[in-house]
């Protein structure tokens, strides 16, 4: 549990499960939402992976995650989500594209 | 360990505990520790394991985008049914608790069924249209 609750303690990773919420995406659509490094957003997913809360499939050569929530796990989710602990996240890069 | 071996020791596990949970009830009874509607709501720990297996539904990984919109439906179904049943047993009047109890978990049941359907019908109404 402890590895979930360090997982969920990251505004990025939070938003990287937002995002697998509407369904699977591929490491690199993921990275191209967000203005960190690739190998940043590696380290992201492997603490997600390790905390078994995505699941890693290889498509050809990209890696496809998918969500993996239990009930508990998606409930403390929006828990966090619902009291605006989110506003400290990075901005996905398409929004600040938009705004400029 | 493997998956599918952490599942069988996890059910192992909870078939044990119900076993010794209603052994000890009825120990505690016939030492007259507690009275016989306390033994009776150890029924209710039925519902802290359908409220488990309904948690764990949606980590087991399927291919089918629409097979995980239905467990993630019957994941939350069988927590909410599960954890009303185990807090009737707890807490409710005995008559309650049996109705009340099986009605929830009923409900949670219909509510996954009725969306199965409403995915096949959606599924069915799309390979028309295409």
């Amino acid at each position: 549990m402890s590895h979930v609750f360090r997982a969920l303690s990251d505004p990025t990773r939070r938003r990287v499960l937002h995002l697998l919420r509407k369904g699977p995406m591929s490491a690199g659509e993921l990275a191209d939402q967000f203005d960190v490094s690739k190998p940043t957003m590696s380290a992201h997913f492997a603490v997600l992976k390790e905390a078994d809360l995505v699941h890693a499939e290889k498509a050809g050569k990209s890696v496809l995650y998918h969500l993996k929530l239990s009930v508990l796990e998606e409930a403390l989710l929006g828990f966090v989500q619902s009291f605006g602990l989110d506003a400290d996240a990075p901005e996905p890069k398409l929004e600040k594209e938009i705004a400029r | 360990m493997t998956q599918t071996k952490k599942e069988l020791v996890g059910s192992l596990a909870w078939g044990g505990a119900l076993l010794v949970l209603a052994l000890v009830a009825t120990l505690s009874r016939k030492l007259g520790y507690i009275d016989g509607e306390m033994v009776t709501r150890v029924v209710g720990a039925n519902g802290l394991m359908i409220a488990w297996y309904g948690n764990r539904m949606p980590k087991t990984f399927v291919p089918s985008a629409q097979a995980r919109k239905a467990r993630r439906v019957a994941a939350w179904s069988l927590v909410v049914s599960g954890l009303i049943y185990a807090g009737l047993w707890a807490f409710a009047p005995i008559p309650t608790a049996v109705w009340g109890g099986t009605a929830a978990v009923l409900t949670g049941i219909a509510v996954t069924l009725g969306y199965c359907l409403t995915l096949r019908a959606k599924g069915r109404a799309k390979g028309k249209a295409a």
